[in-house]
């Protein structure tokens, strides 16, 4: 596993969404206002396990904080990679009988473990992002857009990233408020990356375009949702690597 | 002979509605029904349920997903406003559309 693959990596799982919204992609769900809502999630990509902890808190209706934790589980010891913060603001919503729709900014910034194992770990990253929805009662769409810039290391220089996902979805079956509520996604991610030098020129990955397919499932009883997904690499350009295929799996809690 | 039928029933029903009346004061409570505008998921509606819990006495909560309503009962000295119901349910991230006060149960009111 490359370096540049272990980073594209780190940034996958730092991509933890809250309630209803895209698996991998950015989403605009806001926490109600004095929410506060844990997430442990487990990502298994080229036959490693990440470990993911965050917490999010709703300061206003519109206004959502998170921090995460990522961490791998290596020869016994728990190794943190990144501490995660990020918020996102509700600039518009639109309410209709069992409709809801919005558009969110998000910005999030990732802070790298010093004292990490893992190779390309002193680099932060920064990404704002804007993302909309649509959630009814039977469909659901949500569209985003981001960017992503690294820096930090003298060495490495990783491209710049324009991640793009589009989201379709379903609820099978309107069940009631204490009945079990599932949602089914099919995510198409996009990422579109600059030209990264890792080691001054020893090596140089150009930039591409990468396309992935994702089902995924939210499954929720009224405050507690699993959901999880699966990541496949279905298009890429000549000078970048197929998205490898993955899967994620998160519990969340709300209180 | 009709008008008497007739008065003799309008006596009955007025004592039905009185002695309804009368369970009602002792039972003490306003029912309110809110309709709300947004609330797509179960999940995003415990943020409401939450919310309404926060309302000193408020009880027999029932969460209508499909409907688009929530139903809940206060003690009749306490009953909120209308201004903080609609805060209460902006707050959830939800929109109040129309607010019923009654004093007696709405009908259904409950979520087995």
């Amino acid at each position: 596993m490359n370096k540049f693959t272990v980073f594209v990596l780190m940034l996958c799982v730092t991509s933890s969404a809250f309630s209803h919204e895209p698996i991998y992609g950015l989403g605009p769900e806001t926490l109600p206002k004095n929410m506060h809502a844990i997430e442990l999630g487990t990502m298994y990509n080229l036959g490693e396990f990440e470990y993911d902890i965050g917490y999010g808190y709703g300061i206003t209706q519109n206004w959502t904080v998170r921090v995460d934790a990522t961490a791998t589980s290596r020869s016994n010891n728990l190794d943190i990679r990144s501490i995660t913060l990020r918020t996102k603001y509700a600039l518009w919503r639109k309410t209709s009988p069992g409709v809801l729709k919005r558009l969110t900014a998000i910005a999030v910034v990732k802070f790298p473990m010093r004292n990490s194992i893992e190779p390309l770990a002193s680099i932060s990253a920064a990404t704002i992002g804007i993302a909309n929805g649509y959630e009814s009662r039977r469909w659901y769409y949500f569209s985003d857009i981001g960017y992503t810039y690294s820096w930090d290391d003298p060495n490495d220089r990783l491209g710049s990233k324009m991640s793009y996902n589009l989201v379709g979805g379903i609820r099978p079956i309107k069940s009631g408020y204490l009945k079990p509520d599932l949602v089914i996604l099919v995510e198409i991610n996009g990422e579109l990356s600059g030209k990264t030098t890792i080691g001054n020129t020893n090596q140089v990955i150009r930039g591409g375009n990468t396309l992935a397919l994702a089902p995924g499932f939210l499954l929720s009883y009224r405050n507690i949702m699993l959901k999880g997904g699966i990541q496949f690499g279905i298009a890429n350009t000549k000078y970048i690597n197929k998205v490898s295929s993955n899967g994620l799996l998160s519990l969340e809690y709300h209180f | 002979m009709k008008a008497i039928v007739l008065l003799l029933f309008m006596v009955s029903s007025f004592n039905i509605k009185a002695n309804n009346i009368e369970t009602v004061n002792n039972d003490n409570k306003t029912y309110i029904k809110v309709w709300i505008d947004g609330m797509a998921c179960p999940f995003c509606a415990y943020g409401l349920e939450k919310k309404i819990k926060k309302i000193d006495g408020a009880s027999d909560l029932f969460i209508e997903i499909n409907e688009g309503y929530i139903s809940f009962s206060v003690k009749s000295n306490k009953v909120p406003s209308e201004d903080d119901l609609k805060t209460i349910v902006k707050e959830a991230g939800f929109f109040a559309r129309k607010i019923e006060i009654s004093q007696t149960p709405f009908k259904q009111d409950t979520n087995e």
